[in-house]
């Protein structure tokens, strides 16, 4: 596709000069985010800085017929932001202000390009926080967090994205503007914060987020357990949660994480271990040491080496800066990887673990685990070369394998990291045509031209007029 | 099990007879369909046609599985609430979402109407906790949506689009939970004030208080008086009521209570009352029947600003309302006195009312009243900025119209 | 609009895998000497982003570390030309290295950058272009800076003008508009100037118990400038029982140099100070100002990225970067001896990049710093966020620099504090000269002034 200098030059009255960019070479860097399996250059990247700059750019897209899509900060680990077919990028992070915080009725009101973490970090010494904590919160935004209902560490206690999300102002596909929800609980009728949280920019562009604050915890208890087999640290997990408990977060990290972790930072972690979990209480004082106890004990019925408690702040910083850099630390282990994002019911993860295990032999990849356990969230990490064609194709077999595993054990391909692009082709394994169907007649509702962000979510076009798109959406069987 | 079939309902036994059923009609006839649960809450919303059929989920109750140490279950729909928090507790779980008339009460009702009580202060709503959903859509297509696990993005959360859908979008079948555990002990502190000044005070206050409530309530004397005679417990009901709950461990709640009296001595309650064990349990059972208590014309829900709750309340008390607030929320049942006896009456208190609530971005809605009144009536209050938006969810969902016509927007399809 | 994707590609994983593509340049793109498997280590997850300070004022992705190495990259695979659209968004970048504090994986952005920009003098040069750029870059820069005793010397008319009040006549006539633009800004960056400090001796005795035998770098501007928290640091050193010595043939780290591409005089700066220093015979070489330390600290990569082949001298500046050590880093390592005068001062921390994140020295000072009787530290937010000096980017960028000292300004004045602590030279210019702008009358001041005046038992100056 190839926009008219007539188009760019109206987003240049729109969002003015430096709010256009056009030149290839600064597109280039828009052509995937952190899913780099699969590219496209946008054809227009447009930086509003108000409402109105978006109303008028989805207006001024309609009229000339043109696909667009949102982006925040482009951390998508699925491609959530991959402007298949091109077309009108509109970049939201110059629209980062916080609007409004009202303390007595406990909400924010901010703008979609606000990086999580300023938000937290503008309420530090107020006793309260903004609760949702994927690990990329040092740069993702919330309008993206909005888009896919990002999760994170604490989400097994206080819940993923939707459940802190009073209400969004959006864009519409047609250019109108609509505010679902807002800052009092309960308007009448449907639920449409609701379902716009987690619709991946294919409902509309949010450009103000209505998002509870909550409490900040007045104790933490955080632990390290260290077991000789996966296989005791998965069970483990299971008997805390079936016990009833609740912990604030429930981290698994096997022995090929925790080496290249040792290697990076010196922890101190047992490098014999089997697995370690970094599990976290919170709550009143006088309630945290009965709850760690409770884990303690169950963690060493279930075969635990030892358990270490973090006794200073400091400890439990450390901890948990060696979970958040897990990722990091994989450059140690090999130069390339894929990571997956599997669920299963949490009773099932001693068995989709060894399933991962087998299933690395087979294909003879080493994969390495560090996840979300207490939501059952795994994130198998395959480590491959890039360089190694033949290899690629083991780490992808694998990867296909591990997922359709997890729909078998009554799980979900994607437990956070959202669609996109990356796994629309299980969307139709993992639902029936009728559920897509009843889908697709709900985004029809929000947008029937099928120009915003188009090739997302849903295994089928977005609508009549834009089968055109399809033919360019690059693919990942495509790819190979 | 057969289907049960006569006029006026049919109540399929199993979900493919359900879907077979709104396919047919959908091509044939074209009936318009209500769907019942327990038959709590038909009074919500406007009037639908007299000739519709009512489609009854009484026989969909069976446990689908429930997988204890997952801390979920997937139940059909039509399971009473009772029994579901029966089953639950058999296994130490529950689901933290009060429901008034649980004996009859069913899960899809609860989720259709977005029933919630006293605890939504700590524990959230429906929304929070249902993960998948399944359904039957007007033209009988059988769709679901989430998964069984209890976190999952993949797909547009249709669970979310049916909590408080009123039955208007498609007969729900199936539903997953997410659970929480039981907890050995919760309390309730009652304390009564000279002035809602006061408590507006105490409201404040909770916001940096150490003690983390379960539940907010402030009911105005009427109400307190009808809560404390309902629940058997002698409880000083003269002036304005401030109820906070707690839940867990024993020594959490006790610490909690304590360190609450010892925070609110400054605002200096008349009297603070604590309870404990089968008084707790009474109370809260009272506060969470409270709205449907049916002794009155007309039984409305506004929501608004936490902030603004005593201002509603304190203007509701002096036109002879009887209110509940689960004020953390904003959240305000209100049933008029007899003296409102008149429609032209009760929209004058109503409109008065709802301006309170219109101010600060909120709404009210008319959960009961008389039929013939709701014509003129804004039952679901004033139009909100979505509406539009939310007919076309409708509209594509039921382009026909089937599925409870009418019941949230007066004619409308 | 071309479409630039290559079409023939591979894609998997980190990165594509170039199968069949056609470089766009001939010649061998800039940056090709740099290790490969640098880029490879970036994964483009973003998390860099937000932690870039010319990301956070324009939000645009090619302002980004990320965004630039796709840039780098992008011309290194031949897809991109190098152009002046792509050497714009590499000349924004302050090097302040806040990105690989951010990065999980471990990226050496620095050295990505840094060689990179090598690349361009040198590809300028090559065809002919001048090298230094400007009269600017060439006299002020390469012929004032770094040489501590010209920098005396071409301070002279600053001091005199401001000891006679003359400075705020000229500003009040606008006579400062008759002098071209980069001056101008350089006049206004200038601090108060103190009097001109007694230089340095040879040694300094230890006082008490000797536990160490340091040698003090004492560079080019800051030596001039910043002559009597050179002395403080020294003072400090003594207190804690160093016996401190400052070699007379140190010369400029030569980090203006190389940041701004030019290679060979950084490395002419580097083999003289690794000659100049006794470096066999003492426990530390101690540096008070962020960015040369980490200029120091990096001579051993500069040698390997400058191509020094010589065995012997590759070996004597790695030697040399491994003793450099900031002089919070070494007290907190020595173990502090607490002082005891009170400084009855609110105050606030604001993290050098070139300490933090190029050094990751976070701690060390604020926990001297807590040591101080009365001293009340408060949290600056964004304090890690650079300030807009980044060594000569102040005077070489205006306008971003400009933008990020108005935001730390503001961060700063929302603090309440009356004293902001930094320990680098750029950093407490481009303050003073923010702060004089805004008309705070907020004083700036190193973590060894700080520290010095509590040994002594002394006051503030405020």
């Amino acid at each position: 596709m190839s926009l008219s200098r007539d188009l760019i030059q109206r987003f240049q009255q729109i969002v003015g000069d430096e709010g256009v960019l056009y030149n290839p070479e600064e597109l280039l860097v828009y052509e995937c985010d952190g899913y780099v399996v699969e590219k496209k250059v946008p054809d227009v990247v447009l930086f509003p800085t108000c409402q109105q700059h978006v109303v008028d750019i989805v207006k001024t897209c309609n009229e000339f017929d043109v696909p667009f899509l949102p982006r925040g900060a482009g951390t998508s680990l699925a491609g959530g932001t991959l402007p298949v077919g091109g077309g009108v990028m509109i970049t939201l992070t110059r629209m980062k202000q916080i609007l409004e915080v009202n303390m007595r009725d406990r909400y924010a009101v901010v703008e979609p390009g606000l990086v999580n973490v300023h938000l937290t970090q503008h309420l530090a010494g107020s006793g309260y926080h903004y609760a949702p904590d994927p690990s990329s919160q040092g740069a993702c935004t919330i309008g993206g967090n909005v888009a896919t209902n990002s999760g994170g560490p604490h989400t097994l206690k206080y819940g993923v994205t939707v459940n802190h999300v009073l209400g969004v102002e959006a864009v519409l596909p047609d250019g109108s503007v609509v505010q679902l929800g807002g800052p009092v609980e309960g308007s009448p009728g449907y639920d449409l914060t609701g379902l716009f949280v987690g619709s991946e920019g294919t409902f509309g562009i949010a450009t103000r987020v209505y998002v509870r604050i909550t409490r900040d915890p007045v104790a933490y208890r955080t632990m390290l357990g260290v077991f000789e087999t996966v296989h005791d640290a998965t069970q483990a997990i299971s008997n805390i949660v079936g016990a009833g408990i609740v912990p604030a977060a429930l981290e698994m990290m096997d022995q090929g994480i925790v080496e290249a972790l040792e290697a990076a930072f010196h922890f101190g972690f047992p490098l014999d271990a089997g697995a370690v979990l970094l599990i976290e209480v919170d709550g009143l004082e006088v309630a945290v040491n009965e709850e760690a106890q409770r884990i303690v004990n169950l963690c060493e019925q279930s075969g635990a080496r030892e358990v270490r408690k973090a006794n200073t702040a400091e400890e439990r910083q450390l901890l948990w800066k060696c979970r958040k850099q897990a990722f990091g630390a994989i450059g140690r282990l090999s130069p390339s990887y894929c990571t997956q994002d599997g669920v299963v019911p949490r009773t099932k993860l001693p068995e989709i673990l060894e399933f991962i295990s087998e299933s690395g032999k087979r294909h003879d990849i080493r994969i390495v685990n560090v996840f979300h356990a207490g939501d059952g969230n795994i994130h198998p990490i395959l480590l491959f070369d890039e360089r190694d064609k033949e290899q690629i194709e083991r780490v992808l077999k694998s990867s296909d394998e591990i997922l359709a595993k997890c729909l078998e054990l009554g799980g979900s391909v994607t437990g956070e990291h959202g669609i996109g692009v990356e796994k629309i082709d299980f969307m139709s394994k993992l639902f029936e045509p009728d559920d897509l169907a009843v889908m697709a007649d709900v985004r029809k509702a929000f947008n029937p031209m099928g120009r915003c962000s188009p090739q997302k979510m849903l295994p089928t076009a977005g609508a009549c007029g834009m089968e055109h798109i399809e033919k360019d959406h690059p693919g990942r069987r495509a790819a190979m | 099990m057969t289907a049960t079939d006569s006029q006026d309902e049919f109540t399929p036994a199993t979900v493919a007879e359900l879907s077979r059923f709104m396919r047919e009609n959908s091509t044939d006839g074209r009936r318009s369909i209500v769907p019942v649960g327990g038959r709590t809450a038909l009074n919500y919303g406007h009037s639908t046609p007299e000739d519709s059929l009512r489609v009854s989920t009484a026989q969909l109750q069976r446990v689908i599985d429930y997988p204890a140490r997952d801390m979920t279950i997937t139940v059909e729909a039509g399971i009473r609430m009772d029994e579901l928090a029966k089953t639950l507790k058999a296994e130490n779980q529950r689901l933290p979402v009060d429901v008034a008339q649980s004996q009859r009460a069913t899960l899809g009702g609860v989720i259709a109407t977005n029933t919630s009580g006293p605890r939504r202060f700590g524990h959230g709503t429906m929304r929070d906790y249902v993960i998948g959903i399944s359904g039957v859509d007007a033209s009988g297509r059988h769709f679901k949506a989430g998964g069984r696990v209890v976190k999952n993005v993949a797909g547009y959360d249709l669970c979310k689009l049916m909590v408080g859908s009123l039955g208007t979008l498609a007969i729900i079948t199936q539903v997953t939970l997410k659970l929480r555990p039981t907890v050995a002990s919760s309390a309730l502190v009652w304390m009564i004030f000279p002035k809602y000044a006061s408590i507006d005070e105490v409201l404040e206050s909770l916001l940096a208080s150490q003690t983390r409530p379960i539940s907010v309530e402030v009911l105005d004397p009427k109400a307190a008086d009808h809560v404390s005679s309902d629940a058997r417990c002698q409880l000083p009901n003269q002036s304005p009521v401030l109820i906070i709950g707690f839940e867990g461990s024993d020594s959490e709640t006790q610490w909690q209570i304590e360190t609450l009296e010892q925070e609110c001595a400054e605002f200096k309650p008349a009297a603070t009352h604590v309870l404990n064990r089968k008084d707790a349990d009474s109370v809260w059972k009272s506060l969470t029947e409270y709205a449907t208590w049916s002794d009155d014309p007309l039984t409305f829900q506004a929501n608004l600003r936490p902030s603004k709750a005593i201002e509603f309340i304190e203007r509701a008390t002096k036109l002879g309302v009887a209110v509940q607030a689960h004020a953390g929320n904003g959240t305000v049942v209100g049933h008029l006195s007899d003296e409102a006896s008149t429609l032209e009456s009760c929209q004058s208190i109503l409109d008065e009312l709802r301006q309170i609530a219109r101010a600060s971005q909120g709404n009210l809605v008319v959960l009961r009243c008389d039929d013939d009144w709701k014509a003129a009536l804004p039952v679901f209050g004033e139009p909100e900025d979505a509406w539009p938006l939310m007919q076309r969810v409708k509209a594509e969902l039921d382009p026909n119209g089937i599925l409870s016509p009418g019941k949230i927007w007066k004619g409308h399809q | 609009m071309e479409e630039l994707i290559c079409e023939s590609s591979l894609v998997i994983g980190t990165w594509s895998l170039v199968l069949d593509q056609t470089m766009a340049e001939t010649a061998t793109p800039v940056g090709s000497d740099i290790e490969y498997g640098r880029f490879l280590d970036c994964v483009h997850c973003g998390l860099c982003t937000s932690a870039c300070p010319t990301y956070l004022e324009t939000g645009n992705e090619n302002d980004s570390p990320r965004g630039r190495i796709y840039l780098m990259r992008g011309v290194v695979d031949g897809r991109l030309e190098l152009n002046d659209t792509v050497k714009r968004h590499l000349d924004l970048c302050l090097d302040c290295r806040s990105c690989e504090t951010a990065c999980p994986s471990g990226v050496q952005y620095g050295r990505l950058i840094e060689p990179f920009r090598v690349g361009i003098q040198q590809r300028d040069a090559a065809a002919g272009h001048d090298v230094t750029r400007s009269w600017f870059h060439r006299f002020i820069l390469y012929g004032v800076f770094p040489y501590a005793s010209r920098m005396r010397w071409a301070l002279l008319p600053a001091r005199a003008m401001q000891k006679l009040g003359l400075q705020s006549l000229f500003e009040s006539l606008g006579l400062y508009k008759l002098l071209p633009g980069k001056l101008q800004r350089m006049q206004a960056l200038l601090p108060k100037l103190p009097p001109v400090a007694r230089p340095l001796p040879r040694t300094l005795p230890a006082i008490g118990e000797k536990r160490a035998r340091v040698a003090l770098f004492t560079g080019c501007v800051a030596d001039a400038m910043f002559g009597p928290t050179n002395w403080a640091t020294a003072r400090v050193l003594q207190a804690n029982g160093c016996e401190v010595v400052i070699p007379e043939n140190q010369a400029c780290c030569g980090a203006i140099h190389y940041h701004s591409g030019a290679g060979d005089p950084a490395l002419d700066f580097a083999k003289q100070n690794a000659s100049a220093f006794p470096i066999d015979d003492v426990d530390a070489v101690i540096i008070n100002v962020a960015g040369c330390g980490s200029m120091l600290k990096d001579y051993g990569h500069v040698a390997d990225e400058l191509n020094v082949t010589d065995p012997a001298e590759l070996e004597s500046l790695k030697k040399f970067a491994a003793k450099v050590k900031d002089v919070s880093e070494f007290l907190v390592e020595l173990g502090p001896k607490p002082p005891t005068g009170s400084i009855p001062l609110k105050a606030t921390y604001h993290d050098a990049c070139h300490l933090v994140h190029a050094q990751q020295v976070r701690s060390q000072p604020r926990q001297l710093l807590e040591l101080v009787p009365g001293l009340e530290l408060v949290p600056l937010k964004e304090s890690d966020i650079c300030c807009g000096a980044a060594g000569s980017y102040n005077l070489t960028e205006p306008e971003m620099a400009a933008r990020l000292g108005d935001r730390k300004i503001a961060n700063i004045e929302s603090t309440g504090a009356r004293t902001v602590i930094t320990g680098n030279a750029g950093c407490s210019l481009q303050l003073q000269a923010k702060l004089k702008e805004a008309g705070h009358d907020i004083w700036v001041a190193h973590p060894m002034d700080i520290l010095d005046l509590s040994y002594r038992n002394e006051q503030p100056p405020v």
